[in-house]
């Protein structure tokens, strides 16, 4: 656990780099990122639930953290989604295509694109709710200040 | 009066920038707009497409019209960040028009990329902890699938420097890298898989599926759909490159 938390924050912080990220929501991402594949690691006997949960978590934290940060929130989430990116499922469905196993291949796009469509469920949801609690927090900030201006 | 048709062209080459570092449309709108209302417009009116800006300003009842057009789009996040920070400031008067002109410019001719060597190098540690993370044990293994790294890094830096479409390069160097992968000496079957696939995350389109997502969720249904048929597009092409060596190479396969 603690290697699979090691390496997608390293994976994901090479990543941020190639992306042309700066340093400080980058290193914000490989903590998301990281997170987001341990959970995802954890859930994997429902690789599709595993991976909405994973992805809403990187999108809410991203959420929280950007307007501190003064950043886009895509400059956090892009480099994060990478983890969890169905590369080898995807690969296994091309490979049983290529030895003639048409029905497993199409098994295997199928729960490709229900994982892909999680994670966009993910993000979406995630910014639905976000945005509504990003406004709560600034109406508490602001009628905090009004208090203290009393 | 007279500097206005000039002045509006700052708000122009903010959102030039943006769409051509990828931002997400609805970003190039708000931000578009946000400075020609600080600038003193009455009204500002974007219509942005991925291929392209048209925005009307109004001052004084007088309507300015300007189209730009966009023709190739890239990754350049650091460029979307800055841009965001040059406009925040812009529009809470930090900073003056003739500073937010001179560092727009300035991005608009800084390079973008990093240099060649540093990208196939983060490339090339990136694919290493990638092929760590699909549980490949084997030093020789992960050596070679670090080698794939920079070599993806660097095949698609060289494709994109003799101007072929960008598609083409995908599949060429998705081609490449599964014919070195094919000859890698003492490689164990069961490691070709793995040691290919973590390269192949390079070229993956998760730039272009994300930003789709979220303008598709925005409701920005036409870029948000020509984004993800980009995105599928190119996975569809890393597949065919595959592919294609696997069948010329079917003897070498694993079973």
């Amino acid at each position: 656990m603690i290697y699979d938390f090691l390496f997608s924050f390293t994976a994901v912080l090479c990543y941020a780099y190639l992306f042309d990220v700066p340093l400080g929501p980058s290193i914000t991402a490989a903590f998301t990122g990281s997170l987001a594949w341990v959970i995802a690691q954890i859930w994997l006997a429902n690789s599709v639930f595993g991976t909405f949960l994973a992805a809403f978590i990187i999108a809410a934290i991203a959420y929280l953290l950007a307007p501190r940060l003064h950043v886009p929130v895509t400059s956090i989430i892009i480099p994060g989604i990478i983890v969890l990116v169905p590369g080898m499922a995807a690969y296994k469905a091309l490979r049983d295509m290529i030895d003639g196993n048409y029905i497993p291949s199409i098994m295997g796009i199928i729960s490709v694109s229900a994982i892909t469509f999680s994670i966009a469920g993910g993000l979406s949801v995630a910014e639905l709710i976000m945005l509504r609690v990003n406004r709560m927090i600034q109406r508490w900030q602001q009628s905090r200040k009004k208090k203290k201006l009393k | 009066m007279d500097q206005w048709p000039s002045r509006f062209q700052l708000p122009m080459l903010a959102g030039e920038l943006l769409l051509v570092n990828g931002a997400e449309v609805f970003r190039v709108e708000q931000t578009m707009e946000r400075m020609a209302y600080a600038m003193g417009a009455e009204r500002a009116d974007t219509l942005v497409v991925l291929s392209g800006i048209q925005a009307s300003f109004t001052v004084n009842n007088q309507v300015f019209t300007y189209v730009r057009r966009v023709h190739s789009r890239r990754i350049g996040l650091r460029i979307i960040v800055e841009i965001n920070s040059i406009s925040r400031h812009f529009c809470s008067d930090d900073i003056t028009f003739e500073e937010a002109e001179v560092s727009l410019k300035a991005l608009a001719t800084a390079p973008t990329h990093r240099s060649l060597w540093r990208k196939a190098l983060a490339s090339g540690f990136g694919t290493l902890s990638f092929s760590i993370l699909f549980q490949l044990q084997d030093p020789l293994s992960l050596f070679y699938a670090t080698i794939n790294g920079f070599l993806a890094s660097f095949l698609t830096d060289l494709f994109a420097s003799w101007h072929i479409p960008d598609f083409l390069s995908t599949f060429c160097t998705s081609f490449c890298l599964t014919v070195v992968t094919f000859l890698y000496p003492f490689l164990s079957d069961g490691d070709i898989d793995r040691v290919l696939l973590a390269a192949l995350i390079f070229l993956l389109p998760g730039v272009p599926l994300t930003t789709s997502i979220r303008e598709l969720t925005n409701g920005d249904l036409l870029s948000g759909t020509a984004r993800l048929t980009e995105a599928v597009i190119t996975l569809i092409t890393i597949a065919a490159g595959v592919y294609t060596v696997f069948t010329l190479f079917s003897w070498r396969l694993p079973v």
